[in-house]
Parts: C-alpha cells; sequence; structure tokens
C-alpha cells in the first residue's frame, strides 16, 4: 500500500472511531436513562462497547503529529507502550462497562434474556433484552417470578406480534 | 476375609474406573448453557494470537523501542529494514530482508506477513465457529439442518469481511508515516476494526435478517430436493410395474407426449 493511500485509510478509520465511540456513548447513555424511566423492556448488547477499542486511532494519530515533527518526543519513545496500554485500558472498559450495566439493571428488578432476533453473531458480546419482572405480573393469575417464565412469555409475546 | 479374599478386593479396587452415565436431556442442556462460552472462546483465540505475534515481534526487535523495523522500496521491490543490534535478534540476524522473506512472513511483519497473520486468524476462527455449530446440530433434537446451513455462511462471510477489514487496517497503519514503525500497531488497529466490523456485520444482518432468510431458503430447497426424490422414486416405481415403458425414455414412443 502506498504511504498516500495508507494516510487516506488510516484518516478514514479515524473518522470511523468517532462515530464508534460516540455510538458507545450513546448506547450508555440511553440504556441509563431508559433505566431511569423505568421502561419495562431495555435492549442491550454488551458487545457495544468493545468498539472503544478504535480509539486507538486517535492515539495514533497524536503519535503521527508529534513524530512528524520532533521524532525525539517522549510520545515517540514510548509510543509501543502508550499503544498497548491503550489496548488493554480499552479491553478493560469494554468488559467492564456492560457488568455494570447488567448489574445495576438487574439489581432494579430486569431479567436478561436473549434477543431471540439474534439467530447468527460472531462479534464479542451477546444481544440482550432486558425484561421488567413486573411486566407479567397484571396479565396473569400467578405472579410470574422465575427468570425462564419470564423469557419465554416476553419470546412468545415477540412471535405473536 | 482369607488372604485370597483380600487380594481379590485389592485388585478390583486397583482396576476401580468410574463411569458417569449423562442422560442426552442433561447433554443437550449443559450444551446449550456452555454454548455462549464456547462461542466467546472462539471469538478470543484470533486476538489472543495476534497480541502473541505481537508480543514476540516486540521482543524479537528489542524490546519497546519505536522505529526498529522500517518498511522501505528499493526499485520495485519492498525491504524490511531492521535497526538495533543484530546479534541481540534471535531469528531475524540481518538487517535488511526482502518483504516477501519467509521468516519476515511467519514474524508477522509487513504486508505480506500481515496478510498471512490474516488468513491463519481467518481459518482458525471459520474452523471453531462451524465445529460449533455442527456439535450444537448434531446434539440439539430440535436443530434442523437448515438452520445450521444458514448460521454457517452468514458466520464465514461475516469473518471473512471482518478479516478483510482487519487486514486494510493493518496495512494502512503498517504503511503510514512515523505510526508504521510503532511495532504493536498494526496488530492492535486489525483487532479493533475486525471487532467493529464484526459487529457492523452482525447488525446489518439482524436488522436485514439475512440468516432468516438463507435459513428459509435452504429449507425450500430441502422441500424441492424432498420433492425431486419424491418424483423420482415415483417414476421408477412406475417403470418398474410397466416395464413395457422403459423403452420410451430413450426414444419416442407411441401414446407418450412430452418426450
Amino acid at each position: 500500500m502506498s504511504p498516500k493511500v495508507a494516510q487516506s485509510v488510516f484518516l478514514l478509520f479515524n473518522l470511523i472511531a468517532v462515530l464508534a465511540v460516540a455510538y458507545v456513548v450513546h448506547d450508555i447513555v440511553n440504556v441509563t436513562s431508559e433505566l431511569a424511566g423505568k421502561q419495562p423492556v431495555i435492549p442491550l448488547d454488551t458487545g457495544i462497547s468493545y468498539l472503544l477499542l478504535m480509539s486507538v486511532f486517535w492515539l495514533l494519530s497524536l503519535v503521527q503529529f508529534v513524530g512528524r515533527r520532533n521524532k525525539q518526543h517522549f510520545i515517540i519513545r514510548w509510543s509501543n507502550q502508550l499503544v498497548i496500554s491503550w489496548f488493554i485500558t480499552t479491553l478493560l472498559l469494554a468488559y467492564f462497562i456492560p457488568v455494570l450495566l447488567q448489574g445495576r439493571l438487574q439489581q432494579a428488578g430486569y431479567i436478561p434474556c436473549d434477543d431471540p432476533q439474534v439467530v447468527s453473531r460472531i462479534s464479542r458480546g451477546a444481544s440482550l433484552i432486558f425484561v421488567h419482572g413486573q411486566v407479567y405480573h397484571a396479565a396473569d393469575v400467578q405472579p410470574v417470578t422465575q427468570p425462564e417464565q419470564v423469557c419465554e412469555l416476553f419470546a412468545s409475546g415477540l412471535s405473536t406480534q | 476375609m482369607t488372604n485370597r479374599q483380600q487380594d481379590l478386593l485389592r485388585e478390583l479396587q486397583h482396576n476401580e474406573h468410574i463411569l458417569h452415565v449423562v442422560s442426552a436431556e442433561d447433554l443437550q442442556k449443559e450444551h446449550l448453557e456452555l454454548k455462549g462460552n464456547t462461542k466467546l472462546i472462539a471469538q478470543q483465540v484470533t486476538p489472543v494470537l495476534d497480541a502473541l505475534k505481537a508480543a514476540k515481534l516486540i521482543h524479537e526487535v528489542g524490546g519497546f523501542k519505536p522505529g526498529q523495523v522500517v518498511l522501505k522500496k528499493y526499485g520495485n521491490k519492498q525491504y524490511v529494514i531492521f535497526k538495533g543490534k543484530a546479534g541481540e535478534r534471535h531469528v531475524l540476524k540481518g538487517t535488511k530482508y526482502l518483504a516477501d522473506n519467509p521468516t519476515v512472513v511467519r514474524m508477522a511483519i509487513g504486508p505480506k506477513g500481515i496478510v498471512k497473520s490474516a488468513k491463519g486468524g481467518f481459518v482458525i476462527t471459520a474452523v471453531l465457529s462451524v465445529s460449533i455449530e455442527i456439535f450444537d446440530y448434531v446434539i440439539r433434537d430440535t436443530a434442523l439442518l437448515s438452520e445450521m446451513l444458514g448460521v454457517i455462511t452468514t458466520d464465514l462471510v461475516k469473518i471473512g469481511l471482518s478479516t478483510l477489514a482487519g487486514v486494510a487496517a493493518g496495512l494502512a497503519v503498517g504503511s503510514a508515516a512515523v505510526i508504521g514503525s510503532v511495532a504493536a500497531a498494526p496488530f492492535v488497529v486489525a483487532i479493533a476494526v475486525g471487532v467493529l466490523a464484526g459487529f457492523v456485520l452482525d447488525k446489518i444482518d439482524q436488522r436485514l435478517g439475512a440468516t432468516q432468510a438463507l435459513i428459509k431458503a435452504y429449507a425450500r430447497m430441502g422441500i424441492m430436493l424432498d420433492e425431486i426424490k419424491y418424483e423420482t422414486s415415483r417414476n421408477l416405481k412406475y417403470l418398474e410395474d410397466n416395464p413395457q415403458f422403459i423403452p420410451c425414455l430413450f426414444g419416442p414412443c407411441h401414446g407418450i407426449r412430452g418426450y
């Protein structure tokens, strides 16, 4: 790949990284506000936070920017360590953000159900739909307390729609 | 107890084997619970291998110091130039190698090295994903062949496309100015872009229902094949019962239309 093409592709990925990280932030805000609004059903994809890995492009842009001006700058000397540390940090964030969100949702009485629309998935994480345990209480004579029952009722409700 | 009895007892205890008999239902339940985890492990294999390769490369070029590996083009040929002390390196003891040198490619250095490494990653992920789906089909009573084929087809397409995206990102970063000399950068971006591409493809599939459509298509194909099989066996049975019509298969026949 010629340096010119490589630079263009690199810039394109930088732009995509902005969109990816914005999407992650938007999703976290969405789930939090839905939780605050006590929505009966809250979808949560635990794989979205892995898009934070794309932010490594910003660090690489900084390394390139600094490197073009001063090759002896500490950012250049420590570039390998910085890239690896950034990667590990985002990986840890990607792992813990959904764990935290799931914990909050479950504390608030939501039950995680598999998204029945997902048949094949290659990306990290899982597509979950959190259904509030109280949703099926009013409709049934016997209150539904078992998580499996709630998920089954939710899935059957979706298939009849 | 006599000595003989004690000896026999000891011998029996020595040759004791414990057999656990698991019912098919329990095995299916266990499999369904573990399927998510096994898929997760399969997804992590390639990034872990990439990380190991990056670590090996960093170790080989003498630590984290950047600018130790530089790609340069002389004439029409691309070279990988190693800086630093050649004697401290374990595998690549020279200072200049052609980019398609087998040792350089094996170490995942340079464009060809990145492509070869990605190919290996694709094969491993594809084999693991397909194996999990086949095992699921074999073990689950409710599993359908059309379902398995549909999932495998879309999985392979998605894995292939995300690998390509990862390769493109790795090549771009490896060839870009300044950051091209950061040994860990191509691996890290290949993983990040691969993850992004996989996620986007999953979302597109979910939105468009590509896998569902494929499963339906395979199911229809199965019904068509069944119909063909039924028609063929019905015609063969007819010919068995009426052998006088066999010559009609090879030429025009009186009273038979549609030859």
